[in-house]
């Protein structure tokens, strides 16, 4: 009878002690099964705003090259402000300068998921190195240096 | 439920069970909504569309449009300035207004609108069997002073007309000849364009400032007995002669003359970007009087084409001409 009851006291606590266990490695998992697709997510909209970003740049530099005196050139690009509910930031980077084109790689960082994206684009038009912050930028064209500016 | 006769522990495991239970749902829903961010950046990839395109097809209309209104104006208001200006504006208004009515319907603004214009003067001798000389019938003479620009020249030379020189080794041998040919000058460097026959040919040949001699461009005269010289396309009865579009003004303002007029004949216009004040009005004759005039007429025209949509402006300058430049 004795017996018995500890038998109950025990099995009792193995009952508790697996579920816990079992519960503790589902939860972990599935915690780094949502990070992961969460990363993702952010890396693939971050891929999307980035070719956004420089179909945008593009156009800029079209229609600076297409007019013989281009006065004004300004392009609201509308980007979300977050990303899966995190900050994100954009930079653009000059890579190289062959005859009269220029390469540009435009990264786009998550603040909160370890991902980055860059985007590589190739325009007649000098772009403004530059950092902003996520979120709608406009393109403007500034005549005197003859270059694209990225403002947030 | 397995049951162990406790009434205590079977309310605790299911206690457990329970909070497993939410926390597994909680989990279902933070995947869902993930998932549905990754969707929604899919969706976004596809929802992009801008007005950049319009706004270069609008500025290329609006520039072929001002240049046909300009061609226009030169052609039937060739009054006086005042009146070309006046009709090259207007036209250019109805044109914008037209547009920016096309475009308000899709919510977007296209206007167009002059901001300067150059007056100029057009030089015609329109009588074929009329030596290239001035209305008093001289030789040498100048078609216009301290032109910076010319466009739209064309001789239709007559072959039989021109001189056929017994030799032509160099640009001294064929003045002594009094070849007929057009000068350009600054006052210190000059180009010179020859224009001669040589058995049944016409011969077209560009000196440059340095003083060298191009090899001729040789073309038989058409079915009329007349070639065409065209600087403009730079080609001498429909055949290319690259020369001639090399042929124009100095880069500073030059003085456009004509050498042994008498020894050419046919007709010939041409566009220069000054005002009537800078052409010789003893040189014309008035229109329709066989001999050469001129006539007023406006050379280019500056216009602002604007095109803005809720997240584009684009705002351009550009020059239009009437015709094709020379130089």
């Amino acid at each position: 009878m004795r017996n018995r009851g500890a038998s109950t006291a025990l099995g009792y606590v193995l009952t508790l002690g697996i579920t816990l266990v079992l519960v503790v490695s589902l939860l972990s998992v599935a915690v780094s099964i949502v990070e992961t697709e969460r990363s993702r997510a952010v890396n693939s909209e971050l891929s999307v705003l980035g070719n956004r970003l420089a179909t945008e740049l593009t156009m800029g530099d079209s229609l600076v090259r297409a007019a013989d005196d281009p006065r004004t050139v300004s392009l609201t690009t509308e980007l979300p402000e977050r990303v899966a509910r995190g900050q994100y930031r954009i930079q653009i980077d000059e890579q190289a300068t062959t005859g009269a084109f220029a390469r540009y790689t435009i990264i786009l960082k998550s603040d909160v998921a370890e991902t980055s994206v860059a985007v590589d684009l190739k325009t007649g038009t000098a772009i403004e190195e530059t950092t902003v912050s996520g979120g709608s930028v406009v393109i403007e064209y500034d005549q005197s240096s003859d270059t694209l500016i990225v403002n947030p | 439920m397995v049951d162990l006769n406790h009434a205590g522990a079977e309310t605790d495991r299911g206690q457990l069970l329970l909070v497993t239970t939410f926390g597994i749902a909680v989990l279902f829903v933070v995947l869902a909504l993930v998932l549905n961010a990754s969707a929604y950046s899919q969706t976004m990839a596809a929802s992009h569309g801008d007005g950049g395109q319009d706004a270069i097809t609008v500025s290329e209309a609006a520039v072929d449009g001002a240049g046909g209104t300009l061609e226009y104006v030169n052609r039937y208001n060739d009054t006086d300035y005042p009146t070309l200006q006046t009709e090259f504006k207007e036209g250019v208004a109805d044109w914008s207004a037209s547009a920016d009515g096309y475009a308000a319907r899709g919510g977007n603004r296209a206007t167009v609108e002059v901001t300067d214009t150059t007056d100029g003067t057009r030089i015609v001798q329109a009588n074929a069997s009329r030596a290239m000389t001035n209305a008093d019938g001289a030789d040498n003479w100048t078609l216009a002073s301290d032109v910076s620009g010319i466009r739209d020249t064309r001789l239709n030379v007559s072959e039989s007309a021109l001189v056929a020189p017994a030799s032509d080794t160099n640009a001294s041998v064929l003045v002594d000849a009094e070849v007929f040919h057009v000068v350009v000058t600054n006052g210190t460097d000059e180009r010179r364009l020859f224009i001669y026959r040589q058995s049944g040919d016409v011969l077209v040949r560009a000196e440059d400032e340095s003083g060298t001699l191009q090899v001729p461009c040789s073309v038989a005269a058409g079915s009329d007995g007349y070639a065409v010289v065209d600087l403009s396309n730079g080609s001498v009865e429909k055949t290319a002669c690259e020369q001639l579009t090399a042929f124009d003004d100095l880069g500073s303002p030059s003085d456009v003359s004509y050498r042994w007029g008498s020894n050419a004949g046919g007709t010939y216009t041409m566009t220069v970007d000054r005002t009537r004040s800078n052409v010789e009005d003893s040189d014309f004759a008035l229109e329709g009087s066989g001999k050469p005039y001129v006539s007023e007429q406006l050379y280019d025209a500056s216009v602002r084409i604007t095109y803005a949509t809720p997240r584009l402006e684009y705002v351009t300058e550009a020059t239009v001409t009437g015709g094709e430049r020379d130089a």
